[in-house]
Formats: structure tokens, sequence, C-alpha cells
């Protein structure tokens, strides 16, 4: 009983930051319909930079955080403002979008790569604990992951519900022709989501560079784990895919159990074949998207 | 000298993953992120072949194919069948599993040190070692993969492609099995990448999983888009530019550590600049053929089209002479009993029960949103009915799936055309025909005669529709650079070439000038003297006055009168529906 106790826990702290990936990325893609696969170069610049200014620079851990993020926003407006909006303006296809997003992702990787090398940089300043309940024990660090995680999604359901320009998001996600007619900033709406988009990956950023490092690397990792939920979930749900993201941490925390953790990737691979298997639309999907890419 | 010689080498290699890449980026659209990881599962499956049981280095080749394909396969068959953005994310899942894989499976990979000692390939014989004795097999190897990709786009198969990739819904209805074309070139393209694979592993005597990454697979992207994507020779200048640049920045930068990192920047770097300036590539799809920036002018083509007379004369070439007995007006080719069909809450078509009577044109009216497109798409199997029967000569189809329905002999134009725009006239037209040997690739490649037999055949048929509507001159022209009214023209010359027996028309005469739309009547009226049997869905009642035998009136998705056009036009409060008085 207690191991299963275990194994749930491990489960929600990795499930909180496919969580927060998959919910970040699928605003964007249900948004913008943009293949944005330079979302793992957000990720890694909000590692980087506070790594910077915590390690380097020793302006402390919560406000290297805030640097972090804001670097994070600001290439992401950056990315969304000129490039993507540069290429829709030449009536560029989504094809062209998603490759200049490859080039705009391995750019900044092997760039990060360049200066920092290959190594995983660590962050310190973060009071990690181990708090034991029973047999059962985790970190004062797998709290903040979970809490950061609940804080962040569910603001973005608030936002997306209460205020007008949660609305206009939702406007966007459901028909951006409509949306368009009636008078919303079909623009403004797009970097407002990169915007929101980019704070949620980069706060899942700096809490996996503080469990493990930051690596150059860690831009593919993060963005598989940001596509998967979404495929799982259902294109244009951010509930189904923060609950895809709990999903996954879960099979793969039952599965290390069993089986060799360096084979984790396998076990997510596996939950996302047999979902596309059975219910090929995901898991809370509705059907509004049926462009081709 | 053997450095110049390397890079050669490396442009042969590069050239046959590109080559490859294309046929699934390229001419089928399906954007795959998995293409280094068939390089690798062929570079490991030859390497371990040759290392440890020292079988022929051919021989290990084929077997990466295989082995290649079998992946590719299992892989394909769930994710293909649904969107596309669903293959990105499997391939790309895919690429970092066989990425484990090659790390951690140490017992037969020896994980992150990867395997040394492949041996060199002998062939009659001889030993393959120095590069300058590696390059003519490379040479022939590039040259025999350029000629497989050349076979298959240049087959109907890869015409099938193409037009897939330019609207699925409309391949579909010419009765093309989307996802068994996607299936096909995604395997196919994955066992030619194997062939690099094979040959690069004993080139270098060395692999490691570092070679096969997703930044690998993105420098195929690169080769593919930046040498022109759909264009044969692309990929082989992609291949050749992206080489050499990578392999001159060894030159400049300083420490070997940084150059993998600074030829990364630099390719990601032009791939973001070829999208922004020059997307599509160096080459382009159509080379220099296109004209580009020229308008084309609606003014006054109407008449014009309608004075180049349409070839009526045409006609008995096409569907032979027409047949003396008149048919029995009874017998109806196509039966709706009950059919329904929902999306979400609405009802769109409910419990509907009508037949089209053999030989006879039928019009199908009503207001807007009372479901008669909806109808189409129910009987053509896009949307399969979810209550109801459907029978056509008698014979159950209510659960075909959208392809076979036109090979049973139903075809159907769309009101937004769904042409495909960037492909030729003709080519529109030949990729209607049905029953194509060429379009299976066993046929495209073992049965050249018939295939080429064939294509002339249908060749002439095709002309001779375009004759029919009169765009024979245009036949060379890419179908997005016609006029509305000229693509209107080509649709029909499209769903002709199906050779169907039931035409289902939407809006036919919708959007073009009257001069125009009265040229196209006895167009119409000429294919039923042939035996072919029609139905109109049309809003315009001149039309249906001038062309039409029988009005089927439809409001919320059921049939509410059917009559003579005077009988219904006349009905005070049938008008009253449709103009929602």
């Amino acid at each position: 009983m207690d191991l299963f106790v275990q194994l749930l826990l491990n489960g929600i702290w990795a499930g909180s930051i496919y969580a927060l990936l998959g919910v970040s990325w699928a605003l964007i893609f249900a948004a913008s319909r943009t293949f944005h696969f330079a979302h793992g170069a957000t990720f890694i610049i909000a590692a980087y930079l506070t790594y910077v200014l915590d390690s380097v620079l020793g302006v402390g851990l919560i406000v290297a955080s805030a640097g972090g993020i804001l670097a994070a926003i600001l290439f992401g407006l950056a990315i969304e403002g000129i490039l993507y909006r540069w290429l829709r303006k030449a009536y560029a296809t989504p094809l062209v979008i998603f490759i200049a997003s490859l080039g705009a992702l391995i750019f900044v990787e092997n760039n990060t790569a360049m200066f920092f090398g290959t190594d995983a940089k660590v962050l310190s300043g973060f009071p990690i604990k181990v708090i034991k309940v029973g047999n059962v024990g985790f970190t004062t660090l797998h709290l903040a992951m979970f809490f950061t995680a609940v804080i962040l999604i569910w603001g973005l359901m608030l936002f997306l519900m209460k205020t007008g320009q949660g609305k206009a998001i939702r406007a966007v996600i459901s028909n951006p022709e409509m949306a368009e007619v009636i008078g919303i900033d079909i623009e403004r709406v797009f970097l407002l989501v990169y915007g929101i988009a980019s704070v949620l990956v980069g706060s899942a950023a700096i809490l996996v560079t503080l469990e493990r490092g930051a690596t150059p690397e860690l831009a593919h990792w993060a963005i598989l784990y940001a596509f998967i939920p979404v495929i799982i979930g259902g294109v244009g749900s951010m509930g189904g895919a923060a609950l895809a993201g709990l999903i996954i941490g879960f099979a793969e925390s039952i599965g290390i159990w069993k089986i060799a953790s360096q084979w984790q990737l396998g076990i997510a691979f596996v939950v996302l074949l047999f979902v596309l298997i059975i219910r090929p639309s995901g898991l809370f999907g509705f059907s509004v998207y049926r462009g081709k890419i | 000298m053997d450095y110049i010689i390397h890079i050669l080498i490396m442009i042969c290699i590069y050239s046959i993953l590109g080559v490859s890449f294309n046929l699934i980026l390229g001419y089928t659209g399906l954007i795959a992120m998995c293409h280094a990881a068939f390089f690798g599962i062929g570079a490991y499956t030859a390497a371990l072949l040759g290392i440890h049981f020292g079988v022929n280095f051919l021989i290990g080749i084929v077997a990466g194919m295989v082995v290649t394909g079998i992946i590719g396969l299992l892989v394909a068959l769930p994710a293909i069948r649904v969107r596309d953005e669903y293959l990105i994310v499997t391939t790309l899942a895919l690429l970092m599993i066989i990425y484990t894989v090659m790390m951690n499976w140490i017992d037969v990979t020896r994980g992150a040190a990867g395997l040394t000692g492949i041996p060199r390939p002998r062939l009659f014989g001889l030993e393959i070692s120095t590069p300058t004795q590696f390059l003519p097999l490379m040479a022939i190897f590039g040259l025999l993969c350029f000629l497989i990709s050349r076979r298959i786009v240049t087959s109907p198969f890869g015409r099938a492609l193409k037009a897939l990739r330019e609207d699925e819904v409309a391949a579909q209805a010419l009765g093309k099995n989307i996802t068994s074309f996607k299936i096909r070139v995604f395997v196919s393209g994955g066992a030619l990448a194997a062939v690099a694979g094979g040959l690069f592993a004993h080139y270098m005597a060395y692999i490691s999983p570092f070679y096969f990454t997703l930044t690998e697979s993105i420098f195929i992207f690169a080769v593919v888009i930046i040498g022109g994507a759909a264009n044969l020779w692309g990929p082989v200048v992609g291949a050749i530019l992206l080489v050499s640049i990578t392999e001159a920045l060894r030159f400049m930068a300083i420490s070997p550590l940084i150059v993998g990192f600074t030829r990364q920047i630099a390719y990601g770097l032009i791939l973001v600049l070829f999208m922004c300036f020059r997307s599509q590539g160096l080459l382009g799809e159509f080379g220099r053929k296109r004209r580009e920036g020229e308008e084309v002018s609606d003014e006054g083509e109407g008449e014009e089209l309608a004075r180049r007379q349409l070839q009526l004369s045409q006609a008995e070439q096409l569907f032979g002479t027409p047949s003396e007995e008149t048919v029995d007006a009874n017998s109806s080719l196509l039966e709706l009993k009950g059919v329904s069909r929902s999306f979400g809450g609405i009802q769109a078509v409910q419990g509907c029960t009508l037949s089209l009577k053999e030989g006879r044109i039928t019009g199908l009216i009503g207001p807007n949103g009372a479901g008669k497109t909806t109808l189409f798409n129910v009987i053509t199997g896009l949307y399969p009915s979810q209550e109801g029967a459907i029978r056509f000569e008698n014979r159950e189809i209510t659960r075909f799936s959208a392809h076979l329905i036109p090979s049973i002999g139903i075809g159907r134009s769309f009101q937004e055309l769904r042409l495909f725009h960037r492909m030729t006239v003709l080519d529109n037209v030949l990729v209607a025909c049905p029953h194509q040997t060429g379009e299976r690739i066993w046929g495209a490649f073992f049965r050249f005669g018939k295939v080429r037999e064939e294509e002339r055949a249908n060749r002439d048929r095709a002309m001779a529709y375009l004759r029919f509507v009169g765009l024979e001159e245009k036949a060379e022209e890419l179908a997005e650079d016609l006029s509305f009214a000229e693509q209107k023209l080509l649709s029909l010359a499209r769903l002709l070439a199906t050779e169907a027996k039931l035409m289902l028309l939407d809006e036919p005469t919708s959007g073009l000038d009257p001069v125009f739309m009265e040229s196209l009547y006895p167009m119409i009226k000429e294919l039923v003297r042939y035996g072919k049997t029609v139905c109109i869905v049309e809003h315009n009642m001149d039309v249906i006055r001038a062309v039409v035998d029988e009005v089927i009136f439809l409001n919320q998705g059921q049939v509410l009168a059917r009559g003579t056009p005077e009988e219904i036009m006349n009905a005070p409060q049938l008008a009253e529906i449709y103009f929602g008085a």
C-alpha cells in the first residue's frame, strides 16, 4: 500500500511538469494552429537565464526565476510577433512556419550548447528538504512543482473563463475567422497566448532545472512532453492536456517500478499509441481543427 | 584529395536521405520527424549483421530496409489514420525511442560507445576500403535510389500522392484510399533511408547513437526544403549545398568541439532565412516552367468561353453511341431509406427517404442549411449515415468507405471545387481515371508495359474530356492559374473522368456569369443521353427550370416535396419556406 501511494505521488510530481508543458503548448496550438517547435527553445532560454542570474551573477533564486520567465516571455513574443507574423504576412503555408520553427529551435539550442557546454547546469538556493509521512517520502521541491502547476493552470482556466481577454482567446480557439469578423484583434490574441504559454513553460523549465539541472538537450525532451499530452488529451482542450500530463506521470511512475528508468520514454510512447488506436481524437478532444499542417 | 572524395561520398548519402524524404514530405506532404531514426535503424542493422555474422553488405542493406519497413509500418498504422499533427508527434517519439534503444540496449548496441569494427564491404572478392573505392559504389546506390524515386513520382502512384497532398477529400472522392497511399509512401521512403544507413555504417566503420538524433532529422528536412521540396533534383542540390557548407565550416571554426555546434547554428539560421525569403527552396516544385505573377482577368470571359463552344461532338467518342432504348423511368438507380446524420446536437439529415431515377436529371433544392450538401456527403461516405440504408443499383452501400464509392459508379463535384491546385490541368483529370495499374507500387515498377499502355489511353481520354469542356489548350497549365469559370469546367472534366454513372453536382453554376451559365445547360443535358444519371444541388431557379426533369425539395434534412419544376415552383407554401417569409 505504501508503495502504491509512493508511486502515485511520484506520478503526481512528474505529471505536474508534463501538465504545465502540455497546457502551455495546447494553448498555443489551439489558438494559433502553429506547430510551435521553438517552444523547446523557450524552455531552455528560461532555464539557462535563470542559471546565469542565480549561479553566475548570484542575484538569488527568486529574482533569477523572475528574470528567466521574463526572458521566456520576450522570446515567445519575438518568435510570434516577428518571425511567425512576418511569415503569415507573406502567405506562408503552415509547413513553412513549421520549418522556420524547427530552424529557430536548433539555432537557439546549439548556441546554448556552444556557450554553456553540454554538461548539466544546476541551480542553488532552493531549500530542498525531505518530508516523510509514514513510509512515504517526498521533497519540498516536489511540492513546489505540484503547487506551481495547480496555481498556474487554475489561474489560466479562470482567466480564459472569466475575463474579456480570456473569452477572446476562447473565441479564436473555436473559430478564428468568426472571431475576426466580430472585431477581435487576432494578432493581439496570438501575442497574449504566446506570452502566457511562455510563463507556463518557463516555470516548468526552472522546476526541471532545480530537479536535475539544465542541458541543451532538454529542449527536445520538453517539446516531446509538451506534444504528447496534447494529442492524448485531445487538440483544443486545455483541461484534457493537463489531465493527460498527469496520466503520463502516473503511467511512467508505475512503469518504472518494474522497468529500468531509462526506458521511461517508452512508456509515454505506448500510452500515446494506445490512445491513438482506441480513441484517435484524444480523450477530451473536440474536432474543430481539421486543417492540414 | 581523399577529403574531397569524402565530401562527395557524404553528398551521395545525404542525397539518398533527401530523395527518400522528399517522397514523404515533398510529394505527399507528410511531416515525419523520424527520418534519422530510419537512417539509424538501417545503419545498425547492417553493422550488426556485418560484425556478428559477416554477411555480405548487400544482404545487410536489404535486411536494414526490411527492419525499417516493419518498424515504419507499425508506427504508421495507428498514426497516419488520423490527423497530420499526430504523425509529427508520433514520429518524434519514435525517433527518441530508437535513440534511447541505441543508447541503452548496451548488450547489442554498446550504448554511447557505439559500434566499432564494422567490416569493409566486399564485392566480387574485392574489399572496398579507401574513399576512392567507395565513391563509385555510393554513386551507383545514389543513382539507383534517385531512379526509384523518379519512377515513383512520375508514375500514376506519384500523381495520386500529389493529389492527396493537395486535397485529401477530393482525392478520396476520386476513389483514392488515402490512408493506404500514405502508409505505402511512408514505409518505402523509410526503407530507402535505410539504404543510406547501411552504406554509411560500412563507409564510416564506426557508428554511434549521436549520428541519429533529432538534429539529424532536421538536417534532412533542410536538405529537402532548401533544395526544393517536390522537385526531383531539389534534395540533390540541397545535399550538395548543405554538405559543402558544413564541411567548409570545419576549416573556419577554432576547436573541433565547436564545429558541430556552429554547423547546426548555421543550418538553423539558413532554414529560418529560407523560409522567410525563399520558402519554395532553390529549385521550387515547378522549376522555371511556372509563370509568376500573371494576373488572370475574369472580365468578359464568360462570353469568350461560351464562344469557344463546348465540344459536344466529343461526346460520342467518350461515352459511346447514345442508347436508343429508353431507360425504364421507374427503375431507380439510388435509393435512400430513412437516412440520418447529426453533428453534435444538430440533425443535418433526418430520416431522409428518396430515390433517383435512372437516366434523369434530378434537382435538389431547399433553403440554406436544408442538408443538401450533407446528403451528398452521406451518400459518398464522407460522413457515413448513422441510420437507414442506401442502395445503389440494388446493392447495399450504406457502410462503404468514401474511397470505394467512386469505384461502384458514384462521382461528385464540390461546391468549393477542391481542385488539385498545384498540379496541371491534365494531371487533375488523369488522376481521376479509374483502375490504374500504376497506382500500385508493384505495378509501377514491374508492369512497365501495361502502365505505359494505360497511360497513353488515359491521356487520350483525358484530353478528350478537356476538349469536351473546352479546356484543351490549357492542359499543361497549373489548375490554380485558371480563371474561376475554367476551374468549374475542370472540376466537371475531372468528375467525368471517373466514369461515374451517377453524377452528384454541387452547385455547378454558382458564381458564373449568365451567358456562360447557359452554355453549360446543353452539356449537362447531353450527359443523360449517354446513360448518365445526374443529381444537381442548385439555388438558381433558371437552371432548375432549364435543365432538371424532377425536383426534390429538402427542408431541415427531410424531403418535403417532389415533382416537376413547375409544380414545385408554383406551390406557395414551399416558396414561403424557401424564401423564409
